[in-house]
């Protein structure tokens, strides 16, 4: 651990989010540390994945403060949060489906200068760039990892889902966001491929990330997390070690509903 | 051979046009209707200041595309903020505005009868009376906007506009301020619309504000999408050939008045034809596959 970097990495304080009458998020704390795995599970319409859009910014809480490596970010818009370190999957994956896979992975990478339109108007020529070159190489070795290398020119539309999901995987990793969230990672993949997310989540917090996983498969989340948090219909019902929340009776009764 | 450097040296001036609209449309996934009116701001202002102050081409050039990049600004950064059709309606709503002052602002516009008596340039001490002068001086201006364009296209800017394109949120969610790519992209495609203008102005001669109506717009978007979005050489091929269609109805013996009613059934047919049978344009982005 870094001098001076508190272990606690985001925390969210008494966060809470209405729509019209309906409490999405209602009076949520949670606190996350530096590199670890943590699970945020619930029934449907609990809540999960307004969680993740009040984290990136893509909503604005009505309350509470949420707090990332200990600054405020109550107005940081959602490219900011993401430059700040934190970057998220979606469900739907939303690659950019008719952009070649190489450039899904490129377009991640933070400050480059050719997103300058004037960089690119009177710079050097950016098929000429040592920016483009270094990181056509970044890009690539990313994709080796996740076998994606040899479809590295087709477009990203045309890979089957499981390697979508890699891709997408691949995209975040270039945002070099020390805070992953992952929305449903393993949905719709079977039980090979689950094993090689799962594999993925392990080596990116042997790589120092911090990852917050939500999902309806409790077996991951279970499998995988240090840490698990359990909301319903907006409210935070309970949390602890993996096998605390195994016992705990009140998260049988959200899920059960004995 | 006169007659051909007029007609190359027009198509010279809407391949910046259609160039403008891809850039917008085929890169940003931005639908914009108001490309006419920017050519227009271009052709009024070179206009005005050549007739009232004789300012040089390359001052109104300028100060066209300065004023057209200001409204530009202006248009984009409130309707592009907000998500789903605004900046369309923004668009419509701007060329209409831009059609009716040009022909109610009578003081400077003179309004329906337009604005005559603009000579053509002099450069370097060369008037440019010829027509294959003109076209060279032409041609420079459409090179100039080709290859900045394709620059722009071509670097991580270009790519981030297509990533925009597939999906803004994505875009957001990988960090890129996706409001500042949009505007300035627009006020790019602007300041080339204007120039068009200004280009179409001295070559002319003259302007009224019917060369700039909405249908204009409406044809520039057709050469864009005939000739392909996402790929600037798709412009410059659907410029050329949507603008010598009709003119080669001409050498067919028909009277002028059925000419001009089959040159619009030509455009909605192709559209459609287009649409049916390669919705990607005559040179595509990629290959469907």
């Amino acid at each position: 651990m870094e001098a001076g970097r508190n272990v606690r990495i985001l925390e969210l304080r008494e966060v809470s989010k209405h729509f019209g009458g309906i409490r999405a998020v209602d009076e949520l704390s949670l606190a996350i540390d530096r590199n670890k795995v943590f699970g945020l599970i619930g029934p449907n319409g609990a809540g999960k994945t307004t969680v993740f859009n009040l984290i990136t910014g893509f909503l604005r809480p009505d309350k509470g403060d949420i707090l990332f490596n200990g600054e405020h970010m109550f107005k940081t818009p959602p490219h900011k949060i993401v430059n700040l370190g934190i970057c998220r999957s979606y469900q739907e994956l939303r690659l950019f489906n008719r952009l070649k896979v190489i450039d899904n992975v490129y377009l991640g990478f933070p400050g480059q200068k050719y997103d300058s339109i004037l960089t690119a108007l009177w710079g050097k020529r950016f098929e000429k760039s040592e920016e483009r070159r270094e990181n056509l190489e970044k890009a690539s070795s990313l994709l080796k990892v996740s076998h994606l290398l040899d479809k590295k020119d087709i477009l990203a539309r045309n890979l089957s889902f499981g390697e979508q999901k890699f891709l997408m995987v691949d995209r975040i990793l270039a945002t070099g966001a020390e805070l992953i969230l992952l929305d449903e990672p393993t949905s719709g993949l079977d039980a090979g491929q689950i094993e090689d997310v799962l594999s993925i989540i392990e080596a990116l917090v042997h790589e120092g990330k911090t990852v917050f996983v939500v999902s309806h498969n409790i077996e991951v989340i279970m499998s995988i997390s240090d840490y698990i948090f359990v909301l319903d219909q907006g409210r935070k019902v309970a949390e602890g070690k993996p096998r605390e929340i195994y016992e705990n009776e009140k998260v049988l009764q959200t899920y059960l509903g004995a | 051979m006169d007659y051909l450097l007029y007609m190359v040296t027009i198509m010279g001036i809407w391949v910046m046009l259609a160039i403008s609209m891809n850039l917008v449309l085929g890169y940003a996934g931005l639908f914009s209707l108001c490309q006419a009116a920017f050519f227009g701001v271009g052709a009024y202002t070179s206009a005005i200041m050549y007739l009232n102050f004789g300012t040089n081409l390359f001052v109104s050039a300028i100060l066209g595309a300065f004023i057209s990049a200001l409204i530009g600004v202006i248009i984009a950064i409130p309707s592009l903020r907000l998500k789903g059709d605004y900046f369309f309606i923004a668009t419509l709503a701007l060329q209409i505005i831009v059609f009716n002052l040009f022909l109610n602002w009578e003081p400077l516009t003179k309004g329906p009868l337009g604005i005559y008596g603009v000579l053509r340039p002099n450069i370097f001490g060369t008037r440019l009376n010829t027509n294959i002068s003109y076209f060279v001086f032409t041609l420079f201006f459409v090179v100039l906007c080709y290859s900045l364009s394709s620059r722009v296209c071509n670097a991580s800017f270009g790519m981030t506009l297509k990533a925009i394109r597939e999906d803004e949120i994505a875009a957001e969610a990988v960090g890129k301020h996706i409001l500042k790519f949009k505007v300035l992209i627009f006020v790019f495609s602007a300041i080339w619309a204007s120039l068009a203008g200004t280009l179409y102005v001295y070559f002319i001669g003259a302007v009224d504000p019917f060369a700039f109506e909405l249908h204009e717009s409406i044809f520039i978007l057709s050469i864009a999408i005939v000739g392909g979005m996402g790929n600037l050489r798709g412009s410059v091929l659907g410029a050329i050939v949507l603008i010598a269609i009709p003119e080669l109805l001409k050498f067919a013996a028909m009277p002028e008045s059925i000419a001009h009613q089959l040159r619009n059934l030509i455009y909605g047919v192709c559209l459609i034809l287009f649409m049916m049978f390669r919705p990607q344009g005559l040179i595509g982005e990629y290959r469907i596959d």
